[in-house]
């Protein structure tokens, strides 16, 4: 990766794309004299195409997805382009969502049009450049892999020739984008750019700067809903090699030479704690549960399905309970910083650029032109990365101590830490018609409010986690009502991969299979009659049917179950070929069919993205749920919260459904339908509703 | 004391006890080497002690001294594993990608024509959060085809 010192260097043409309130704008980088530099895309002399991207690299391929956009309308040669990550500013963020985020699924839906206009209007300037050059009319050149090529005498010239060139013209107001006939690029399976760094062990992480006399921190951390009453530091300083022992937000941070002399010096505290309000599992699903007593705020009524649910002879009544989910990125949370007297430098693996800024200002008071944030690559994000604190936290040490820090979370301390897709339960309560249709779907659920956590305060209304999905479920049926109950609980939660999709996916899809069941119906066959409208829908789901053989029915011993969930602007739709042989699943294979809208950029992303989704979704459905006992999880390494392995990974089929109509998102709508899917198959097998996860119990 | 780490002699001045993952990543910058659990059960840390994938967060440096120790950084680019990996497209975050190389390298040492059951076999030690398992399977056998 080039450095940002390397890139102010470089010469050529250089664009910025401006954020403004309305979207985006592209000037080039001379006619800004007196505003910071922006998002820059550079073209240099030596033929050389820089990209810096304002998302963050955290496996989902954006570098590479975002540098194909620009290399397509540039028409650049792919073994050129380089990426560097933005630096953090307001002149980066993302106007659609008003900050500098990686989230949501929208990297590529937000930047797709910009990033080629770009591409684009750098083309346009080269072509002009060259005409005047050589007193040729434009039309009679074309721009093509690096080249301006004079049609008429085949003479060429590498972009790079041209680009100073280039600089000195004005930069077009509507570059014409290539009709997709065109693509060179998109939607092509171009190899990642950070391939080469990441299987040499060169790609960076968030401890792997070095910065002279820095120490490293460890931060002690109270039980959730209590705090450190005391803590006695006096065996821990004890400990050769530390340095400072002292408060951090709710902690106490140990300081030293080296990572080892922290870890022993932690172990020396002694610390009182307080009682906790957060107790134990039992406590906390007890209480989740109970939850469903109370009233709610309704997000959705259609008609009315208590009455309709009422006079029902076939009918059925569930009720869900769903575990804490730690992200579990294979990095743990760590942050290298340094505050001296030029200014601030903050090494992060960061999904939230504008948070760790909004931190950063306000610890150590230096204003946003003396504050760097370097993205560094994230060792998985999931949604986790987005939460700042563990900058916040860096950055108070290294202020107090007065040392550059590099702060690390233990694998037990990143669970700890929390902020978990939250516990929820819900009531469900459905029927079906004399013609085995679902009449009418009561859907209650009690949760947390993951939005008030993320913005810090209370908030009114229903939270639209809460409840994604299934108030604005495409299933048509008749009498709908959606409620939400707010759980209080002192856990922090936090978005985890697909956030409230992760939970309402599976009740409304395994609900879904249990009506179907109620009304004599092919699970398959009545998704496809409850969608009438939605024919992208039912086009995944018929993809899927016919890639699995869902018809044929399974082989000998196996059970099929399939799910469907619209997400992030994307259907998906799985199929998962089961089997359970004393009281273990097996999943043999599971076929996913997923559209996307009219343009996939990187196919293979697209199926990276898929694969990623199943078996997070699938470790999630057998395994995962954080333990507690007295505020604590006790369930804090992989021995006791396990994740899935490669012995029981499935092989998986991806089928890409092209279609007409809004472009969607894909580092999460792979995830949500593979565990209903899984449910709906054992359920084949048992007879059994699940309706607790994790599926071997926590 | 001295370490062979990549072929190249260092000279370092830590105690004996000190995990051989601090070492190389604090003392010899070789940051390659990722940390995860710290308990020798996700992986990532994986290095090669004579040939033998170990668990390098959890082996102290001084049982390690004057034996030869290979990292992520040492096995050559062009190294069919490696080639293999890029071929298949593994990576996807790419932190634990280091100790699944440095395995997968011992496996091909040892074995270069593994069946699939022997590849799960030799890799269900190290976790994958991004779900690369099956291409790792995948790269794998790339990578015993280009040793022929």
């Amino acid at each position: 990766m080039m450095t940002r010192r390397d890139f102010f260097k470089l010469g050529g043409l250089s664009l910025l794309v401006v954020a403004t309130p309305k979207g985006f704008d592209i000037v080039k980088a001379s006619d800004l004299k007196r505003h910071s530099p922006r998002l820059w895309i550079n073209l240099s002399e030596e033929n050389y195409l820089t990209v810096l991207v304002n998302k963050s690299e955290m496996g989902q391929g954006v570098y590479t997805g975002i540098a194909q956009l620009v290399a397509e309308e540039l028409d650049f040669p792919w073994e050129r382009v380089r990426v560097m990550p933005a630096p953090a500013g307001k002149a980066y963020i993302d106007p659609y969502m008003g900050s500098q985020l990686t989230g949501g699924s929208t990297s590529i839906r937000h930047m797709f049009e910009i990033m080629r206009s770009a591409g684009a209007a750098m083309r346009e300037m080269l072509i002009e450049a060259t005409s005047r050059l050589w007193k040729v009319p434009k039309n009679r050149l074309k721009a093509e892999l690096g080249y301006v090529i004079d049609t008429k005498t085949g003479k060429k010239v590498p972009y790079g020739k041209v680009s100073s060139l280039a600089m000195k013209l004005p930069v077009p107001l509507y570059p014409k984008l290539k009709d997709p006939e065109e693509f060179r690029y998109i939607g092509r399976s171009l190899p990642r750019i950070d391939l080469d760094e990441k299987v040499n062990g060169e790609a960076r992480f968030g401890l792997d700067q070095f910065f002279e006399k820095q120490i490293y921190a460890v931060i002690e951390r109270p039980p959730f809903g209590g705090r450190i009453v005391s803590y006695d530091p006096s065996e821990t300083r004890k400990v050769k090699g530390i340095t400072h022992v002292f408060r951090v937000g709710k902690g106490v941070a140990v300081c030293g030479d080296s990572p080892e002399a922290v870890l022993e010096g932690r172990k020396k505290l002694k610390i009182k704690y307080s009682k906790t309000s957060v107790g134990s599992t039992e406590g906390l699903k007890e209480h989740c549960l109970q939850l469903l007593h109370k009233r709610g705020l309704v997000a959705r009524r259609d008609g009315d399905p208590r009455e309709e649910y009422d006079k029902s002879e076939k009918r059925i009544e569930l009720t869900y309970l769903l575990p804490y989910l730690y992200h579990a990125c294979m990095e743990p949370m760590a942050c290298t910083v340094k505050i001296d007297k030029e200014g601030c430098t903050i090494y992060a693996p960061t999904q939230s650029q504008t948070s760790v800024l909004r931190h950063a200002r306000h610890i150590t008071g230096l204003p946003e032109s003396r504050i760097r944030v370097i993205t560094t690559y994230l060792g998985g994000g999931f949604g986790r990365k987005s939460n700042s604190e563990f900058v916040a936290e860096a950055l108070k040490i290294a202020r107090k101590t007065g040392r550059p820090v590099k702060l690390f979370y233990t694998r037990e301390d990143d669970i700890q830490s929390g902020w978990f897709r939250p516990m929820c339960s819900a009531l469900l309560r459905g029927s079906v018609d004399e013609s085995g249709v679902p009449s009418s779907l009561y859907f209650k659920i009690a949760v947390p409010a993951v939005f008030e956590w993320a913005i810090g305060k209370e908030r009114r209304g229903v939270d639209s986690a809460a409840v994604s999905g299934v108030a604005n479920t495409f299933y048509e049926i008749p009498n709908i009502h959606v409620e939400f109950v707010k759980s209080k609980v002192k856990i922090p939660v936090w978005f985890w991969r697909s956030v409230g999709h992760t939970h309402n996916a599976y009740i409304m899809e395994t609900f879904l299979d249990q009506l179907a069941h109620l009304g004599g119906k092919d699970p398959v066959d009545l998704r496809l009659e409850l969608l009438g409208m939605h024919i992208r829908a039912q086009g995944v789901i018929e993809k899927v049917a016919e890639a699995s053989g869902w018809h044929r029915g399974p082989k000998e011993g196996q059970a099929l179950g399939m799910a469907y969930h619209y997400s992030f602007g994307t259907h998906v739709a799985q199929v998962a070929e089961v089997s359970l042989i004393d009281g273990k699943v097996k999943v043999h294979r599971v076929v996913c069919a997923v559209d996307l809208g009219p343009f996939v950029v990187n196919p293979d992303l697209v199926v990276q993205q898929m694969e990623s989704g199943i078996i997070m979704g699938l470790s999630a459905f057998l395994y995962e749920g954080v333990k507690f006992k007295d505020g604590f999880a006790v369930n804090n390494n992989f021995d006791t919260y396990p994740i899935l392995r490669m012995e029981e990974t499935p092989e998986i089929e991806v089928h890409i459904v092209r279609s007409e109509g809004e472009m969607g998102g894909i580092g999460e709508p792979g995830l949500p339908p593979i565990a209903p899917a899984m449910a709906n198959a054992l359920f084949r097998i048992t007879g059994k509703p699940i309706t607790e996860l994790p599926y071997y119990g926590l | 004391m001295e370490l062979r780490v990549n072929g190249r002699l260092y000279k370092i001045e830590v105690d004996p006890d000190t995990h051989l993952l601090w070492v190389l990543r604090e003392h010899l910058r070789l940051t390659g080497t990722k940390f995860g659990c710290l308990k020798a059960i996700c992986g990532s840390c994986t290095v090669l002690v004579e040939g033998e994938p170990v668990r390098s967060c959890s082996v102290q440096v001084g049982e390690v001294f004057g034996r030869e120790i290979t990292t992520v950084e040492g096995i050559p680019k062009d190294h069919p594993v490696k080639r293999a990996w890029k071929e298949v497209g593994v990576p996807q975050c790419g932190y634990c990608q280091s100790g699944q190389i440095v395995q997968a390298y011992a496996l091909l040492s040892k074995n270069p024509r593994p069946t699939r059951e022997e590849i799960v076999r030799a890799m269900k030690g190290n976790l994958c959060r991004c779900g690369t398992y099956p291409r790792i399977i995948r790269a794998v056998m790339r990578a015993s085809e280009m040793m022929g």
